[in-house]
């Protein structure tokens, strides 16, 4: 029998390998299917996030394409608006740039309707799996019809100007709306396109900065025509120049008696339109070049009567970018050219003070005052005689005889005479010199020996009489000190006595007797004579003042001795005189009982004729040393455009050259050797001299001072007459002028600095910098206020100048002292009332040329400012833009010194007109 | 002692040989069961494709969104400097006169602008247009310095973001007209290899507003403007006429087989002649009157008369408007100089331009007042020319829309509609190809 072997009890069998086999194909069917299934699940999470972010991929380049086109629209709207701003509206209510920002919104919503339509409906915007469209509601036919989903938002910048100069230019840095950025909410869909359906839908809000720099121009421009306004920047300028060039030109009037019209509209044109161009490089940093070509030809026209020889290479040989005007233009040639001159010839524009007239007032009177007038046609030089003339006379005779044909050409005091209070003091001076104070002293002898008389039995003193000199012995008389040994309190002369004095001394004893009882007294009388003797009593004259005068506390040599050689009695008679008319008649009574000092008294000296003509003539040589004195050439009307602070410069100069020259003046070497006067009549020339020098120093100092003060209400009254309440603007400008850069020598007017624009933020993380380059084109290039120009086919001036004469053609002289003598000053106001526009000003945004151009790259952001209706798209005004324009008052003055020619217009029209309809 | 058993003699052999057979087999068919987990999976080669085609679309998003801190260019230097260099001006001295004003004028300079918006413009004001297979000109031969800066401003900016990785190719294309060679292209960058690219595109708006101003009108280039004009002219534009006829003739129920393939082929004639009329000819009516203008002869209008327009005016007033100031300027500059200077300075600055854009035309000598109307005939025709192997195929595709037996309005809606799919009118595409490989 087959032994049948199965193969679980199969004891050779081990675990069959098929049943091994089983297990490890069930293992790797399990393994398969888990890492299938987790294959398909990370396949499926991967799709699902590249789908996500496949959308969101398009979604950001949709927003970025919006905003492009955002920028391209509201671009291409700004160009338009900078073209035509709404500077005032209609609307009462709105101002004219809330105008423009309404006008912007409604442009970029109907152009960028258009674009989304073109690019972002009909799945145009795509990425091959997903499409971005805008949604359109139901009820509308653009994506964006509610302005009220357009918002705009300012970005302010500072500006900070390359050049800045206080007072006369704006602002160096600022704040202003440079961009404005847009936001639009929109409506979008996410469609698939595999699908053909609508994935999702969205709200968005796109944001897009416009980079255009509209908003700055259009603050630049109202800031430049703010800085045009009265009280602004170039009023200042307009103020500062025309003091600079009327008061030289008032000065050479003054000393020519040419110009006849000291302000003339002729030269007044070109300083306003360097003063335009001059605020517009400073407050643009640019200009227009051609203005600047045609302002260097009029200035020559009208300075120097020539004809721009402008070439190419002339004006390409300038290398900075700025053109500088010499300030000599507005001020010394046109005097040269007016007075026909030579061209290159030059005038001090100092306009001198004599302060040697003021000196010589102290000293000298006149009897009358000679009044030249010159006949122009036919030529003839006459002249009136006032004597003794007041102000007013001097004056009524000017006006009454200047016309159209006679002309003011000088004033000329005569018959000098002294004056002689003046005199007066001069021979107290030298009196006081040669004068002397004595006193008489006596010592008396403190221990006198006293003898009494013998009184032998006689006891008892009865008393005695007074005192009587019985003798008096002169033992020694004592002669003044020696040369230079006398000084205040030393004795000039002694007497030394003894004196004897006696007096009965009565002496009396009494004796008693007794008779019984009865007793008898018997007085018995005696008198003796005492004597008492004093010695060595000195009687003394005493110097107690030795030319008692202020000036010069130095001692005089050899006083009280008579200089032979000097012809010079040096006080020394002073002394006889005080002996001879006090001491000696006096002096038995103060030998009999003074004891002190008695008798002081003063003692006029004699002196030689020569120490009143010396002094008289160190008067006349101090004159001279004074007119030598010139104030300094550098303190003129070019640099300090303000009378009153010139007048204050000129003084401050003048009486420190006065100053420096005092010991000169005084010139003590002379009179003084060894700090000792030479003699009494020396230190009387001295102290005249000195007097001379120190009342001529108060007197000039007093005189500045009252011209100042009358100066200054003079301005006031003037100006407040013809109705001008700005003088503290006028002269403050001025005085702030006075220190600024661009008078000093000359001024540039830059033609291309970039502007530098700071963002808010800027040091932030978001804050920016930026530069802002301008280019300026305006018409007409010069403002002529002589030649209409024709601007869209009317005749028009777009400058007027008048120009008032306010004091007349003589002007007012300032502080007349009396009709005899000088004032210090002539002054003279002209009223400037100024007006004009430009008929078109364009600023042209020059680096940042960012609106799309097919031919030109790019073109520049304009702003353009004219007169004009703006109207919106249903044909209705909406608001006006408005020209540049100006319109101010302002003065100028001129001062001249007295004598010479008074300053004022003399060619007859005190009032000049240009540039105003006829 | 172990017993030996013969493989003969023993029982279990047989046993022992199946089970190892039964175990290869089950081993065999385990491996066959886990092959599918050893195959790599798809994310893992699609996520290295997805690595490339990332770098590709961050780096163009993030260039075109970029921005350049200064981006300057100078406009017709080429053309000012010799000028001025004729008139005795020494142009190399950089601190005179001259130069501040020249770089002052002819200096542009942009602020904030993203890159694609730079592209976008270098488009829009570079217009390419063919004038013959192979050659085509460039209107605007005063921008060259912006497309130079601008690829020296890309490449860099490319350069940084995709370091030495990647070498690039970046095409932008605007064909306001599909099939036309006419537009504006900007390429830069190495030739990209055959394969192993990674490519990016994205579509960008182009700074050309569909409302234009051309033969005294306003017109609004969308759909929506012409099926109103359409609408408006219907009955005056025989073509409109004829179309709307043949399609009520089409709708009759009565129609055999035979009128119907007629009345397609006059059809596809009329509508041929429609879509030639709305972009090229214009539509006019009996008279010969134009009523609606080619869409292409607008935007050449647009764009060539305002070109001829500022060249005729160059040193008048009404450049200034329009181009910056920059010619009139240094025309001013010159004009207060010499007077003769201008004349001589325009003249020479005209004769540039009519060489620069008319000598590619068979020596015709036109004048610069007759040179847009001049332009726009000869593109036109040469456009029209390069238009016509297309027709065939666009009739093909409307064909479908002409066989729907749809009514006039409908028939016309979905025909502009159809057309208007085939114009980008303002917008343009811009592509960036991307490969591994370093630059030399």
């Amino acid at each position: 029998m087959k032994k049948r072997r199965y193969l679980l009890p199969d004891l050779s069998a081990r675990i069959p390998f098929s049943i091994l086999g089983i297990f490890i194909l069930l293992s790797s069917s399990i393994t398969t299917v888990y890492i299938s299934d987790f294959d398909t699940q990370n396949t499926d999470q991967y799709i699902t996030s590249l789908k996500g972010a496949d959308i969101e991929q398009l979604l950001y380049r949709a927003d970025a394409d919006i905003a492009s086109m955002i920028n391209t629209v509201g671009l291409k709207s700004l160009q338009e608006i900078g073209k035509t701003p709404v500077m005032e509206s209609s609307d009462l209510t709105q101002t004219g740039q809330d105008v423009n920002k309404l006008r912007l919104k409604k442009s970029v919503v109907s152009m960028l309707n258009q674009l989304l339509i073109l690019n972002f409906r009909g799945d145009k915007f795509n990425n091959g799996r997903y499409a971005i469209n805008v949604i359109i509601n139901q009820s509308q036919t653009y994506p964006i019809e509610d302005l009220n989903n357009v918002k705009i938002t300012s970005i302010n910048m500072t500006v900070n100007r390359p050049i800045h100069i206080p007072l006369i230019g704006p602002d160096q840095t600022e704040n202003g709306e440079t961009y404005w950025k847009i936001d639009i909410l929109l409506k979008f869909e996410i469609r698939s396109l595999q699908d053909d359906e609508v994935v999702g839908e969205y709200y968005k809000e796109i944001s897009k900065v416009i980079t255009s720099r509209y908003p700055m121009l259009y603050y630049l421009t109202e800031e430049y025509n703010t800085t045009l306004q009265s009280l602004g920047p170039f009023w200042g300028f307009v103020t500062a120049v025309s003091n600079i060039y009327s008061l030289a030109r008032g000065y050479k009037h003054y000393s020519s008696g040419k110009p006849m019209n000291v302000v003339d509209n002729k030269h007044l044109a070109p300083i306003i339109n360097a003063g335009l161009l001059f605020e517009q490089g400073l407050s643009f940093g640019s200009i227009d070049p051609n203005s600047l070509i045609d302002l260097i030809s009029e200035c020559k026209t009208a300075f120097f009567n020539k004809t721009s020889t402008n070439s190419i290479a002339s004006l390409n040989s300038i290398d900075q970018p700025s053109f500088s005007i010499p300030k000599s233009w507005f001020s010394t040639i046109p005097s040269n050219i007016a007075n026909d001159d030579d061209i290159n010839t030059t005038i001090d524009q100092c306009p001198q003070i004599n302060i040697s007239e003021i000196a010589s007032m102290i000293i000298y009177n006149y009897q009358t005052i000679e009044i030249i007038f010159k006949q122009l046609y036919p030529e003839n030089i006459y002249s009136t005689i006032l004597s003794n003339p007041s102000s007013e006379d001097i004056k009524n005779c000017i006006n009454s005889t200047i016309d159209d044909n006679n002309i003011l050409l000088e004033v000329n005091k005569k018959d000098i005479y002294y004056n002689l209070s003046s005199l007066n003091t001069v021979n107290n001076l030298i009196n006081l010199t040669y004068n002397s104070s004595f006193e008489t002293c006596v010592i008396r002898d403190p221990a006198p020996n006293v003898e009494i008389g013998p009184h032998d039995g006689y006891p008892i003193d009865n008393g005695t009489t007074s005192w009587e000199i019985s003798s008096t012995i002169l033992i020694n008389t004592i002669q003044k000190p020696p040369k230079n040994n006398i000084s205040i309190d030393t004795i000039l002369y002694e007497e030394i006595y003894d004196i004897i004095w006696t007096r009965s001394h009565h002496w009396s004893k009494k004796e008693t007797y007794t008779s019984g009882n009865i007793s008898y007294t018997n007085w018995s009388f005696f008198s003796a004579t005492d004597h008492k003797t004093e010695e060595n009593i000195s009687l003394q004259i005493i110097v107690r003042k030795i030319s008692p005068i202020s000036y010069g506390g130095f001692p005089i040599k050899d006083v009280f001795y008579e200089n032979v050689t000097l012809d010079d009695l040096n006080l020394e008679d002073t002394l006889d005189i005080y002996y001879a008319t006090v001491f000696d008649v006096n002096t038995d009574e103060l030998l009999e009982n003074a004891n002190g000092c008695y008798y002081p008294r003063g003692i006029n000296g004699s002196y030689g004729s020569w120490v009143y003509n010396d002094a008289l003539e160190s008067i006349d040589e101090i004159l001279d040393i004074i007119r030598s004195i010139k104030q300094n050439e550098s303190i003129n009307s070019s640099r300090y455009s303000n009378p009153l602070t010139l007048l204050e410069k000129s003084k401050e100069d003048l009486i420190l050259k006065y100053e420096n020259l005092m010991p000169l003046m005084i010139d003590e070497n002379s009179y003084l050797k060894d700090n000792t006067f030479i003699s009494a009549g020396n230190k009387a020339v001295y102290c005249v001299r000195s007097w001379f020098v120190d009342t001529s120093y108060e007197y000039i100092i007093k005189m500045f001072d009252e011209a100042i003060e009358k100066l200054d209400s003079s301005f006031s009254d003037s100006l407040e007459e013809y109705g001008f309440q700005q003088q503290e603007d006028v002269l403050s400008m001025l005085d702030g002028s006075d220190e600024g850069s661009f008078i000093s020598d000359s001024f540039a007017i830059p033609f291309g600095i970039p502007l530098e624009l700071q963002s808010e933020e800027s040091g932030m993380m978001f804050g920016w910098n930026e530069s802002l380059h301008l280019s300026v084109n305006q018409f007409p290039k010069y403002l002529s206020p002589f030649t209409e120009e024709k601007y869209e086919g009317k005749d028009e001036y777009f400058l007027s100048i008048r120009n008032t004469c306010i004091l007349g053609p003589t002007g007012i002289p300032i502080l007349p002292i009396t009709p005899a003598t000088p004032w210090i000053v002539t002054l003279n106001i002209w009223l400037l009332s100024i007006r004009g526009s430009y008929a078109e000003f364009i600023l042209a945004d020059g680096n940042d040329e960012t609106i799309p151009n097919p031919i030109f790259g790019h073109d520049s952001q304009v702003m353009i400012r004219e007169n004009k209706d703006i109207l919106d798209e249903n044909g209705d005004i909406i608001g006006m833009n408005t020209r540049i324009s100006f319109e101010f008052d302002t003065v100028c003055f001129s001062i001249v010194p007295s004598f010479g020619m008074m300053v004022g217009d003399k060619d007859g029209n005190l009032m000049e007109e240009d540039g105003y309809e006829k | 002692m172990k017993k030996i058993i013969s493989i003969k003699q023993n029982n279990g052999a047989i046993t022992v040989m199946y089970d190892t057979i039964l175990f290869l087999t089950f081993i065999s068919l385990a491996g066959a069961v886990l092959l599918p987990a050893f195959i790599p999976s798809n994310i893992s080669s699609s996520s290295e494709k997805a690595i490339h085609d990332n770098a590709v679309d961050e780096s163009l998003h993030l260039m075109l969104i970029s921005t350049s801190k200064e981006f300057n260019y100078t406009i017709g230097s080429s053309i000012i400097q010799p000028f001025a260099e004729t008139m005795g001006i020494n142009t190399s001295q950089t601190n005179g006169l001259y130069h501040t004003i020249s770089q002052w004028i002819l200096g542009k300079q942009q602020f904030h602008k993203t890159f694609g918006e730079h592209i976008s413009e270098m488009l829009y004001c570079m217009l390419e247009f063919p004038i013959s297979n192979n050659e085509s000109i460039k209107l605007n031969f005063l921008t060259s310095d912006y497309e130079t800066q601008l690829k020296n401003h890309i490449s860099e900016l490319l350069e940084n973001q995709l370091k030495e990785t990647y070498q690039f190719h970046l095409v932008s294309t605007w064909k306001p007209i599909k099939n036309l060679e006419f537009g504006g292209t900007f390429e830069m960058g190495e030739t990209p290899p055959k394969t192993n690219c990674y490519v990016a595109n994205q579509k960008i708006s182009i700074p050309f507003l569909p409302i234009i101003t051309a033969y005294g009108e306003v017109f609004v280039l969308s759909e929506h403007w012409f099926s109103e004009k359409i609408n408006e002219y219907n009955d005056e534009i025989p073509i409109l006429i004829n179309i709307s006829n043949i399609s009520d003739n089409l709708s009759r129920p009565d129609i055999t087989e035979a009128e119907k393939d007629k009345y397609y082929t006059y059809q596809n004639e009329n509508i041929s002649s429609l879509l030639l009329g709305i972009i090229f000819d214009g539509l006019y009516n009996s008279s010969h009157n134009q009523l609606i203008p080619g869409v292409l002869s607008m935007i050449l209008k647009n764009y060539l008369n305002d070109f001829s327009k500022k060249i005729i005016d160059m040193g008048s007033k009404q450049i200034e408007n329009t181009t910056g100031y920059a010619f009139s300027k240094l025309d001013s500059f010159f004009l207060n100089c010499d007077d003769s200077i201008t004349d001589y300075f325009t003249s020479y600055l005209k004769d540039i331009i009519i060489e620069n854009v008319t000598s590619y035309f068979s020596n015709i000598t036109v004048e610069l007042t007759n040179l847009s109307d001049y332009l726009v005939e000869v593109i036109i025709s040469i456009l029209k020319e390069q238009f016509q192997p297309f027709i065939e195929s666009f009739i093909l595709s409307v064909l479908p829309i002409i066989q729907s037996n749809l009514d006039f309005n409908n028939l016309i809606d979905e025909l502009i509609s159809f057309i208007f799919s085939q114009l980008s009118l303002s917008s343009a595409s811009v592509s960036l190809t991307i490969w591994e490989g370093t630059y030399q």
